[in-house]
């Protein structure tokens, strides 16, 4: 992703690196400071920041309601257990300014694919509380991002604006009703009470063969403008990169760094710390005994990046830091 | 005195107009926003950011971006990369020119694409594209070290641009911003013995370079971000001054990389200035 | 649905504004500080950001001229921007329109002939959308410009215009664009040279004169607000590059000599 170094500038950064003397005079598990900002996108149900050096991430999440029978296969059983997004990230060009703009939409498809996967992984997204009425609506998560600007680590500072911005999501209380309609055969249930809304929780058995009644829907709770947070949202899983240099590896890389280090693998590591996803990236291999030795250890720092990443977002102070997207600090 | 583009400075009848102004209707008007400077009968606008723009003379550190037939293309942060001709730079003696001027890959073994190098601007050949030459012994290939980069304004000319901070790293400050902080290499070793060795010069092997260096050109880089991030002009003075500064505080090199830091820092430093 | 009410009986716009009342106008330099300027604008709810590169050494060669710098321009529109998510893609017809508008804005106003052969790159990020996109891209434009030290004739000043009978309104939301007839003036203030008018709608040539007139006083008036955002940082520049030395007392801004 980086310009090109010179043999010399990428060897004294390896050499370095191999003796734990970073560029910045980091040590190899340091992190530089992470700004975070909830709420900067207001016609969004959920967004935020992040910044790290000069990496700048600006994540927005929406919520549709949606028909479930439009976007779920009718007889996929799988798919119904699952909660419904969409969702993309773009890079923007005046991130990568010296990358010809053909190569940006696979950098941008790559991370993308990724973000899918996350949001993919199972009990990332709370099912239950996104159902609005079981087997029929659903709110259909967007969840989008814009790399604003590049100054290495991408991946993990676009998972901490996503984390962030789940974080930030309210979802609107809704309440379910039922339409009986006249000619409604159906004794089970009950008496047809022709044209009246009745307030039920509807779910209804299919597999007994009982036809639907009509337009089973929801409405907005009245008087709830702020919606309840995601549930499980203290749990979802942060996204720890390992830049690998045999034998060490390090964190939160720069963009001369990355340039001399192509093998990474990306950790998704949950709070309590169990590894809920592992993605290679680069061409070189890995040794299984190599990563066996850093995974306990990598595991553990994305255990604490977890907690301090909850900790900043529990921090009232910057909740809600408005929508002023100049100058970030 | 500050303008703004579209703004009449003065009478073009009286005055001269200088970079950073055009003339309209009988008016000297400013095309940039910046401080408005004038040398008797000359009016000009010095902008306060700006890309490099290249004289006869400056020191640049620069980036090969291309490998040409009998010459090199390099990334100056300019409007235009600069070039850098076959017969502008120190060859073994032994080279037959010639042999080089159509192969592109013999060119590679002295210059390649990323290689980062310190040459001084000649005078060009017309239509506003420098012309570098490494000629001198203290010119060539860079390395021992890192580079960073900074705006060109922060750049002031000085008598030389090559400066030993008392910490042992040599510094060159690029007038077009690229500033390469490495490990101290003592005069006397540069010059070599008689002959030219072409294989020194143009080596991309680094000597061995022991932890203190290291730490020491991190915490100059560090200094020099901080500086560049409070728009401070860049001196070998000041440097000095604020490393001074870091190392009484007893602050690692990555401690300054803390905002509140470097905010003290700047603070601290350019009040002893 | 209730009907949308461009002008109430008090004569105020729906979101309270009077015919020719400017949206809140906010505007930040050097928001990307590793682009050569950046600015950033904001129009009541409108967002948009400026990154400007350059001049520098083209990509493409073949693309560039000998006697001039090369102006592109590229837009990004986020998912989220307008009401209804929408994923950019490449190519799209309005944003290719908008990218062309401003590229044909700007070309006689830089000083394209002092970088023959080189090119500058101006990217625009569309964050929020209530209107007014193509006046706030040529306003982000123009400061991120100024704050990459590229010389210009003037600022370019831009903003919408619209009718509703006889009433000319100014700096026009979503709503009121999907409504009424409406243009966009981009103009240089000091000479009141027009570099851009762009309608999509009708409008009878007997309105128009007046729409115009007033869409170029606002334009001036936007100026005067984007000139005291440069200033300031100007003066905070030249502070800092005077070493830092404590020169707090203001210095002075009049332009006669």
């Amino acid at each position: 992703m980086a310009a090109p170094l010179s043999k010399a500038e990428s060897s004294y950064l390896s050499t370095g690196l191999l003796l734990s003397e970073r560029a910045d005079g980091r040590s190899l598990l340091d992190y530089r400071p992470i700004t975070l900002a909830t709420g900067v996108v207001p016609s969004a149900n959920g967004s935020a920041r992040a910044r790290v050096g000069d990496t700048d991430v600006l994540v927005a999440v929406k919520l549709d309601a949606v028909r479930l029978d439009d976007v779920v296969d009718g007889d996929d059983e799988r798919q119904e257990g699952k909660a419904q997004f969409v969702c993309s990230v773009e890079c923007s060009p005046s991130a990568l300014p010296h990358l010809p703009t053909d190569t940006l939409p696979d950098l941008s498809s790559d991370l993308t694919t990724l973000l899918s996967y996350y949001l993919s992984l199972p009990s990332l997204l709370p099912l239950r509380q996104l159902l609005i009425v079981p087997r029929r609506r659903a709110w259909q998560l967007s969840v989008d991002a814009l790399l604003l600007s590049y100054g290495g680590n991408v991946t993990d500072v676009l998972f901490a604006a996503v984390r962030a911005a789940l974080w930030d999501l309210r979802v609107p209380k809704t309440r379910n009703f039922v339409y009986d309609t006249p000619d409604a055969a159906d004794s089970a249930l009950g008496p047809g009470l022709g044209g009246f809304r009745i307030e039920r929780a509807g779910v209804l058995d299919h597999a007994r063969g009982l036809r639907r009644p009509e337009a089973a829907d929801f409405e907005l709770e009245d008087g709830s403008d702020e919606g309840v947070p995601l549930e499980g949202r203290e749990l979802l899983p942060v996204c720890i990169t390992l830049n690998l240099l045999t034998p060490i590896f390090y964190l939160d890389a720069l963009p001369a760094e990355e340039a001399c280090t192509p093998c990474r693998v990306i950790l998704f590591v949950r709070p309590s710390g169990a590894l809920c996803g592992l993605h290679r990236v680069g061409d070189s291999e890995i040794m299984p005994a190599e990563l066996k030795q850093v995974l306990h250890e990598a595991v553990k720092h994305g255990q604490e990046l977890a907690k301090a990443l909850n900790d900043r977002l529990r921090d009232p102070k910057i909740a809600s830091l408005g929508s002023n997207l100049g100058a970030f600090s | 005195m500050l303008t703004s583009p579209g703004e009449v400075i003065t009478s073009a009848m009286e005055f001269m107009r200088g970079h950073g102004t055009f003339v309209e209707d009988g008016s000297v008007v400013a095309s940039l926003s910046g401080t408005i400077e004038r040398v008797n009968k000359l009016v000009s606008v010095r902008a306060l950011q700006t890309r490099y723009h290249g004289e006869v003379g400056d020191l640049v550190v620069g980036r090969i971006t291309e490998v040409q037939a009998a010459r090199w293309k390099v990334d100056v942060n300019s409007h235009q990369d600069a070039i850098l001709r076959l017969s502008s730079v120190n060859l073994p003696g032994g080279v037959q020119r010639r042999k080089l001027e159509s192969d592109e890959l013999e060119m590679r073994k002295f210059f390649e694409e990323g290689d980062l190098l310190v040459a001084e601007v000649q005078p060009m050949h017309g239509d506003g594209v420098l012309s570098l030459h490494t000629r001198s012994l203290k010119y060539g290939k860079l390395r021992n070290g890192q580079l960073i980069s900074v705006s060109p304004v922060l750049i002031r000319r000085r008598s030389t641009h090559f400066c030993t901070l008392p910490c042992g790293v040599d510094l060159i400050l690029g007038m077009n911003g690229y500033i390469w902080i490495a490990k101290h290499v003592a005069e006397n070793e540069r010059e070599g013995e008689e002959g030219f060795d072409a294989e020194a010069v143009y080596s991309n092997k680094n000597d061995d370079i022991d932890l203190e260096t290291r730490a020491a050109i991190s915490r100059v880089s560090n200094l020099i971000s901080i500086f560049a991030r409070h728009s401070v002009p860049l001196t070998d003075t000041i440097l000095a001054k604020a490393y001074d500064w870091a190392v009484q505080q007893e602050l690692s090199p990555k401690d300054l990389l803390r905002t509140e830091t470097g905010d003290n820092m700047v603070e601290m430093v350019t009040a002893l200035a | 649905m209730s009907r949308f009410e461009p002008l109430n009986a008090g004569n105020l716009r729906s979101d309270g504004r009077r015919p020719l009342e400017l949206r809140s106008f906010s505007a930040e330099l050097t928001t990307h500080p590793s682009a050569d300027g950046s600015a950033s604008v904001s129009h009541g709810l409108t967002q948009v950001t400026a990154c400007v590169y350059g001049p520098r050494e083209a990509k493409n060669r073949a693309q560039t001229m000998h006697d001039r710098a090369l102006v592109n321009i590229e837009v990004e529109v986020a998912p989220w921007a307008g009401e209804v998510r929408r994923q950019r893609t490449k190519g799209d017809r309005r944003t290719a329109e908008f990218a062309a508008s401003v590229k044909a804005t700007f070309e006689p106003v830089i000083q394209t002939t002092l970088y023959p052969r080189s090119e500058i790159d101006i990217h625009i990020h569309v964050l929020q959308l209530d209107g007014g996109l193509l006046q706030a891209g040529i306003n982000a434009t123009t400061l991120a410009l100024v704050d990459a030290g590229i010389p210009m004739l003037d600022y370019v000043s831009s903003l919408s215009a619209g009718l509703y009978h006889t009433t000319a309104m100014l700096d026009l939301t979503n709503l009121e664009e999907s409504d009424l007839p409406s243009v966009t003036v981009a103009v240089l203030p000091r000479s009141g040279k027009v570099t851009l008018v762009s309608m999509e709608t009708r409008l009878h040539v007997d309105r128009f004169e007046e729409m115009f007139k007033l869409a170029m006083e606002g334009g001036k008036v936007l100026r005067g607000e984007m000139d005291k955002v440069v200033r300031e940082r100007t003066k905070v520049l030249a502070r800092q590059m005077e070493g830092g030395a404590a020169q707090d007392e203001d210095r002075m801004e009049t332009d006669d000599l």
